[in-house]
């Protein structure tokens, strides 16, 4: 492997200082002159008609700007979904619904003085309600009858059936046929950054300046000058620096509401949720239900696997069955199988809207299929690991079933193994830990693959203009996206280790439409795969240039020149012979020949590298309350070359937190009478304390993956896949059960274990 | 969104008290952690606040010559922690105190309005159930002495008139042989509400009888509660195994759980069977009773 300077370094993330000393500036920290704070009204029934707004009151009350309906607002339907042209899903959401299809779907916004007076406002709008049907499932909303939440819709989004090979022969000639159901639950994002957004209306030509705190600069320009019926040079969005989005600030969520408020008001207008808001009101993961069956061989061959995939979409389509597609771009990256029938449905129902969330479906796929595959195991008798090896994806292996792309790296056999020593696999599965009263002990492990971009799904272009100054420092300008996950800096030291110049002489300049290139955004964890690539490549240009003035000056041949941290070096001996600062100073400041250094490139990538993990998890469980202690947590990973060591540490530090949210506690829970959410706060929504974590040991395979521009693969998203898989197997392991559900709260393993009792007992 | 109608900051006892009579309505204002969440969620607006910030009468922890503890209203989760004759009298409420919430929870909320918000999850009231402790109330009439197993009276209300104030709680004094155990079950370990609380507190004679047994619960009926059938079974008894297993089955007689979206009767019975029994079996053991 060649040496690097400043790639595989674990540098301090260059937004560091500013975010722990609090100097980083958020949407919500900003004050313009005049500005005025929006507040949105919405539905309090599941599913309605509004028949009667009079917002007559709300408007005379001192201190009120402006109180917009749907009559005020242009009448342009548009996708919620945060992905580029052409739009994918259905043109299902208005700006303002008349037909309101969610507890919250907003049907008026004031803006006033004060967020008080505009709360105040709020209470002041009437508005008379039809009351419809609600389905909160769907089975409700596909049952013969239910009424049409979008007409025409059926109430499906999407719908796939897709088979490969003979299932049917292969399910009736395997040895066993194995068949579960499971049931994944709705959680949500809950940034520590609620949604927010400042517009600031140009009364000389109509211009919108937005702050936003968002994922997809890009795309939030488009998509808002959609929805608002403009041409798209008249927004001009400026990301701040943004509190999490994790999926949920890939679209615009109400930043189209903020639009029109600053049209309606000619001045600043911010909106901002409420915590309230933001964990009720905004986007989820689909809550999802899986059919599986798999027919298996008495060696452990597994030889048909069908999978009916149930996704709720809630409200609107959002990013709706796209989430289906990715699940189905996994199924034969990990588990190849030559027969193969998988049946994706995607239902519109009453609830908050399912979207974009970290994982994109892998998650819920991950859990569903991996404590399938334990009771696979268990049927046949085999180990359960062995039975996942006997299985697995092989280097080289033709993949017939996403689209064909061939894969670079492969750490999986690797992962495995370190993870099954660093847990003490084989040990525990020989001699396993005796019972302590109550406590039951179990071991679990889950795998997964990821995709590092969406690419060959939809539009992957990510571009990057690098400007080296006169002393050979650079300024990248970006449309990628900081969204707390380290890509400035990924972006920074793949710029400075190609250009050959020390970090620390590198600013990043991004999220700003109208100074920055085009970039897909932060989704996908395809920043550092996609964009790393624009960033190289522009770097070697600039490098290109700044040889070619080098040879100049130190009279060499340029093809016996390189650079490193800030020198020019002798090619062949690594010697140092020049000034890089000399030389980009003589690149510009030449009488005759100087010259600007700036160049751009767009990239598209032309395959799609797979990141490999594996987990490990040892519980014991208190079989009289079911509440369980996860002991040892283990997660290996490949996802190729590491950029920056410790930060790649923090994303699957982070990632293994909130998926052991979504394993064992976090629920948004609805109210089926109503169709409200009953735990809209973070005392009632759980996600973990640092109390609540278990010893985390995470660890690196690294891989060369050569698609990319310096090896790397995927890291956003995959560490939140395998965790909670790999707990939920290993509190069954221990008890001996399968629980078909997830989060695994101490009550549901309490009363999985008092059914088993039930069910043995009536034997 | 907090919505406030007056703030009144007395500066003497008799401050407080008189205002509290000229203006019943007010609500007396400590580490604000119940009030300002009921604020903000509206279930209070255009409220009439009353700090007890310089409220001297109402601070501080003393055991007194006659071995009674007095704990200060405004005493904060995080001092009562760190208290030492806390600790030695009833570790329980230490371990009650650091179950709270979290550390900046503890730092604000006090124990004085842990008890007098009235809620039957409130992590103090087990503990202090389980020890009969004595809540001292005063106004401008003058002093009123309460058992807390006597103050609450439903969810979230309790017995204090609106021109008192709660001015300390007292713990009686310890028998030689005693031992006491508070165990909280929460989905988190932080930040989280109890689903079910439970208290046991017991005093064994020489020969490992069981002198006195308490067994107090939190949000096992509408208000904390007393489990006086498993008590009188375990009150002469050198428990064993079976003998815990039925105080668990009793004090379930005594509770009344509800199924909400929160936890299903079901379980909550069965974490009232179970942490009665585990919680008595840990404060018999603290007391030095032997299995």
């Amino acid at each position: 492997m060649t040496q690097h300077s400043v790639v595989g370094v674990s540098a301090p993330r260059i937004d560091a200082y500013d975010k722990v000393t609090g100097r980083a500036v958020y949407v919500g920290d900003m004050k313009f002159p005049h500005m005025l704070q929006g507040k949105v009204l919405r539905s309090p029934y599941a599913h309605a008609l509004v028949k009667r707004i009079d917002t007559s009151k709300a408007l005379a009350l001192p201190g009120v700007r402006c109180v917009l309906t749907s009559k005020d607002v242009p009448d342009i339907p548009f996708t919620l979904c945060g992905h580029p042209l052409p739009f994918d899903t259905p043109l299902d959401a208005r700006i303002f619904a008349t037909h309101v299809r969610y507890v919250g779907d907003p049907v008026a916004a004031v803006a006033a003085e004060t967020r008080e007076i505009a709360e105040k406002a709020l209470g002041l709008i009437e508005v008379e309600y039809e009351e419809l049907p609600f389905y909160l499932t769907p089975q409700e909303a596909l049952a013969e009858g239910a009424m049409e939440i979008h007409e025409g819709s059926g109430n499906l989004c999407g719908e796939t059936d897709l088979a490969f090979g003979d299932v049917d022969q292969a399910l009736k000639d395997a040895d066993y046929v194995v068949e579960d159901e499971y049931d994944s639950p709705i959680v949500t994002h809950a940034q520590i950054e609620p949604h927010v957004s400042i517009v600031i209306p140009d009364p000389k030509d109509g211009r919108l300046t937005v702050y936003a705190s968002t994922q997809c600069p890009s795309i939030m320009r488009e998509r808002l000058a959609y929805i608002l019926g403009l041409d798209r040079r008249k927004i001009h969005l400026i990301k701040m620096t943004v509190g999490g989005g994790f999926g949920g600030k890939q679209e615009p969520v109400y930043e189209q509401i903020n639009c029109v408020l600053a049209q309606a008001c000619g001045c600043p207008v911010m909106l901002e949720l409420t915590r309230e808001e933001n964990l009720a009101c905004t986007r989820t993961r689909h809550t999802t239900h899986y059919k599986i069956r798999t027919g298996v061989n008495k060696d452990g061959t597994i030889v048909a696997r069908e999978i009916d995939i149930e996704q709720n979409t809630g409200a609107y389509a959002s990013h709706g069955h796209n989430v289906f597609f990715n699940q189905f771009g996994q199924f034969d990256s990990l588990y190849p199988c030559p027969n193969m029938r998988v049946r994706g449905r995607t239902v519109y129902t009453n609830i908050l809207i399912a979207a974009a969330m970290r994982g994109y479906g892998i998650p819920q796929y991950c859990i569903a299929n991996e404590s399938h595959l334990d009771h696979v195991a268990q049927v046949i008798g085999m180990d359960p690991l062995t039975l996942r090896q006997k299985n697995l994806y092989q280097l080289g292996q033709e993949r017939k079933y996403a689209p064909p792309h061939s894969v670079g790296s492969c750490g999986l056999p690797q992962v495995i193994e370190e993870g099954r020593r660093r847990i003490g696999y084989d040990e525990f599965r020989k001699a396993p830990p005796q019972d302590e009263g109550p406590i039951k002990y179990g071991i679990g492990v889950a795998l997964s693959s990821y995709n590092s971009c969406v690419y060959s799904h939809s539009v992957e272009l990510s571009a990057a203009r690098i400007l080296v100054q006169d002393d050979a420092s650079a300024t990248l300008f970006l449309g990628c996206t900081e969204i707390g996950q380290g890509a400035d800096t990924a972006m920074a030291q793949i710029a400075a280790e190609t250009l050959g110049i020390p970090l620390d002489w590198v600013t990043v300049k991004e999220g700003d439409t109208d100074l920055c290139p085009f970039d897909a955004g932060a989704y996908a964890s395809r920043q550092t795969y996609v964009t790393g690539n624009a960033v190289k490549q522009a770097a070697l240009k600039c490098k290109a240039q700044m040889l070619d003035r080098a040879a100049k000056l130190l009279e060499r041949p340029a093809a016996e020149l390189d650079t490193r941290l800030g020198k020019v070096i002798d090619k062949a001996t690594g010697e140092e012979i020049g000034d890089l600062r000399k030389v980009a100073e003589d690149m510009v400041y030449h009488l005759t020949e100087g010259n600007t250094c700036c160049h751009e490139v767009g990239y598209i990538p032309t395959t799609n590298a797979l990141n490999y993990a594996a987990t490990f998890a040892i519980v014991g469980v208190d079989t009289e309350t079911g509440q369980y202690e996860v002991k040892k947590l283990v997660t290996c990973m490949d996802c190729g070359t590491l950029i920056n060591p410790q930060a790649a540490m923090g994303q699957l530090t982070g990632g293994t937190i909130m998926c052991f949210g979504f394993g064992t506690m976090e629920q948004i829970l609805i109210d089926p009478k109503t169709g409200r959410v009953h735990n809209d706060t973070l005392l009632d929504y759980k996600i973990p304390t640092f109390a609540d974590l278990p010893p985390i040991d995470a660890h690196f395979i690294e891989t060369v993956e050569p698609s990319s521009a310096y090896g790397n693969k995927s890291l956003g998203e995959p560490p939140n896949v395998t965790p909670a898989a790999a707990i939920h197997n290993a509190v069954c392991n221990a008890l001996g059960i399968q629980i078909p559900s997830n989060p695994l709260t101490p009550e549901r393993v309490y009363l999985a274990i008092a059914e088993n009792k039930k069910k043995q007992g009536g034997v | 969104m907090y919505s406030v109608s007056e703030l009144y900051i007395p500066q003497t006892l008799g401050e407080a008290l008189a205002y509290l009579s000229e203006h019943p309505d007010t609500r007396p204002l400590a580490g604000g952690t119940d009030v300002l969440v009921q604020m903000r969620a509206k279930r209070l607006e255009d409220v009439r606040l009353m700090s007890l910030e310089k409220l001297p009468e109402l601070t501080g922890i003393r055991c007194r010559e006659d071995g009674v503890v007095e704990i200060g209203a405004l005493t904060t989760f995080t001092q009562l922690a760190a208290s030492e004759t806390v600790a030695q009298r009833a570790p329980m409420l230490r371990t009650a105190a650091l179950a709270m919430g979290g550390p900046q929870i503890q730092n604000r909320a006090t124990i004085g309005g842990n008890v007098c918000n009235g809620a039957t999850s409130a992590d103090s009231a087990p503990g202090l159930f389980a020890l009969d402790a004595v809540l001292v109330l005063q106004s401008a009439a003058g002093e009123r002495r309460v058992p807390i197993t006597e103050f609450y009276s439903g969810p979230g209300r309790v017995k204090r008139d609106p021109k008192e104030l709660l001015l300390h709680i007292e713990l009686p004094a310890a028998a030689p042989r005693h031992g006491d155990c508070y165990l909280k079950f929460s989905t988190r370990k932080a930040m989280d509400l109890a689903l079910i609380g439970c208290a046991a507190a017991c005093e064994i004679g020489e020969d490992g009888a069981v002198s006195k047994a308490a067994i107090a619960l939190g949000v096992a009926a509408p208000t904390p509660i007393r489990a006086s059938e498993a008590e009188a079974f375990l009150t002469g008894r050198k428990p064993g195994l079976e003998d815990l297993e039925e105080a668990g089955r009793l004090a379930l007689q005594s509770a009344s759980p509800r199924s909400s979206w929160r936890a299903s009767k079901e379980y909550r019975e069965q974490l009232i069977r179970t942490l009665a029994k585990r919680a008595f079996r840990a404060a018999y053991e603290s007391a030095g009773g032997v299995l």
